[in-house]
C-alpha cells in the first residue's frame, strides 16, 4: 500500500478500515475575517491543544501524534497515541495573550508565576502545575467529540509518570538564571522571609554534609550564609533570623542539633554550632569548617 | 443608531474580554496558594482594562 517513503504509514484492518498516523495542528480558517476563524472548532486533541496555545505549537510541535482511522461507515476515529513532551513543558510556562508567565529559578530549584493583578511573580509547586497540566487534559477530553478516544487523555497522559516527565522537561524549557530577579530586571518577586528559608534550604542541601570529626560554628555558617545570598543579589538576613532558620533545617536533614559548647579553632572561645558537619564549596562560595 | 452601534461593539468586547479573563482565572487557581485575603472579584472597566492591555498579544 506504500507507494513512496515519505508517504505516511497506512495501516489496512480485517474491517475495511483504513489507519494512519497524523501530526495535524489546529489551523485557522483562511478567511480574511479572523474573527470568525477563532471560532472554528478544533476536533482532535492536537487541534484542541494548539487552538489554545498557537504559539507554543509553532515553535514546539504537533502536540500529539494521533492514529487515525476511516472506517467503513465513513466516519473518522481519532486516538491520541503519544503526547509531544516539549509542547506540554512549553505551554506550562504560560499564555502571554493573558499576560501569564512560569518560570523555574534554577539555583532555588523554584517554581514561579506571575500572579494578576499584582503582576508579582509567587512561589508554586511541581504539583501546582501537574494539576494544571492534568486539568486541561481533562478539559480536552471533555470538550471533543466522540468521535475521539478518550482513554489515554483521561487515564495514560494523567498518569504520574507522563506528568512527571513533563515537568522534568519544563524544568529546562523554562529556566531562568537569578538575573530574572535581579535589581535592576523589571521582574519583581513576592518578597519575604519564605524567600529567605527557601534559600536556607537550598544552602542545606548543597553546602552542608556530614563529616564525623568536622565542626561548623554558627559564625562560619552564617558567613558562608550571606556570601551565598550575594551570589543571588539578595539581601543579607540578620544573625539572629538565620540562626532561628538553620537550627531546625539541619537538624531535619542531619539529626544533629545546634549545640552551645562548640570551641571556635580560630579564637578558642566556646560558641554555638555542630559537631560533625562540615560546610563545603557551593556554586563559587567558598566554605570552610 | 450610533449609539446603538457603540453600545453593541462594548458588549462584544466585554464578552471577549469577560471570556478570556474567567479562562485565565481558572488557569491561574491551579498555581495559587490559598490565602486569608481571597482575590476581589474585577469589575467589568477593570476586566475590559486588562483585556485591552493584552490585546496586542491577540491574534
Amino acid at each position: 500500500m506504500v507507494s513512496a517513503a515519505s508517504t505516511p504509514p497506512e495501516v489496512i484492518h480485517d474491517q475495511l478500515t483504513t489507519a494512519k498516523l497524523q501530526l495535524k495542528k489546529w489551523e485557522p480558517e483562511p478567511w480574511p475575517n479572523l474573527q470568525y476563524a477563532k471560532y472554528t472548532k478544533p476536533t482532535t486533541p492536537s487541534e484542541w491543544f494548539s487552538c489554545k496555545f498557537p504559539d507554543h505549537a509553532r515553535i514546539w510541535g504537533c502536540p500529539f501524534i494521533e492514529l487515525v482511522e476511516d472506517r467503513a461507515d465513513g466516519l473518522k476515529k481519532i486516538n491520541p497515541l503519544a503526547p509531544n513532551l516539549d509542547f506540554l513543558a512549553a505551554i506550562l510556562g504560560g499564555d502571554e495573550r493573558m499576560g501569564h508567565k512560569v518560570i523555574h529559578l534554577e539555583g532555588e530549584m523554584q517554581w514561579y508565576f506571575l500572579d494578576q493583578p499584582s503582576s508579582i511573580f509567587k512561589p508554586t509547586t511541581t504539583e501546582k502545575l501537574g494539576n494544571l497540566l492534568r486539568a486541561l487534559l481533562m478539559r480536552c477530553a471533555e470538550e471533543l467529540p466522540d468521535s475521539v478516544h478518550k482513554l489515554n487523555l483521561f487515564l495514560e497522559f494523567r498518569s504520574d509518570k507522563i506528568i512527571k516527565a513533563v515537568l522534568h522537561r519544563a524544568k529546562s524549557i523554562l529556566a531562568a538564571d537569578h538575573t530574572f530577579f535581579a535589581v535592576d530586571s523589571k521582574n519583581e518577586r513576592l518578597k519575604g522571609v519564605e524567600v529567605h528559608e527557601r534559600l536556607a534550604r537550598v544552602f542545606v542541601e548543597q553546602a552542608l554534609e556530614r563529616e564525623p570529626g568536622q565542626i561548623l560554628t554558627l559564625t562560619n555558617a552564617y558567613l558562608i550564609f550571606t556570601e551565598y545570598l550575594k551570589l543571588k543579589e539578595m539581601v543579607p538576613v540578620r544573625r539572629s533570623m538565620f540562626k532561628g532558620m538553620l537550627a531546625p533545617l539541619v537538624r531535619d536533614a542531619f539529626d544533629l542539633g545546634l549545640r552551645n559548647d562548640i570551641i571556635d579553632q580560630a579564637t578558642q572561645k566556646q560558641t554555638a554550632g555542630w559537631k560533625g558537619l562540615r560546610a563545603h564549596e557551593v556554586e563559587g562560595v567558598a566554605g570552610g569548617a | 443608531m450610533n449609539d446603538n452601534s457603540q453600545h453593541e461593539q462594548r458588549l462584544d468586547q466585554l464578552e471577549q474580554a469577560r471570556k478570556l479573563w474567567l479562562e485565565s482565572e481558572w488557569r491561574l487557581n491551579f498555581l495559587r496558594t490559598e490565602t486569608g485575603t481571597p482575590t476581589q472579584p474585577r469589575t467589568e472597566e477593570e476586566i475590559l482594562q486588562w483585556y485591552q492591555q493584552h490585546q496586542h498579544h491577540q491574534r
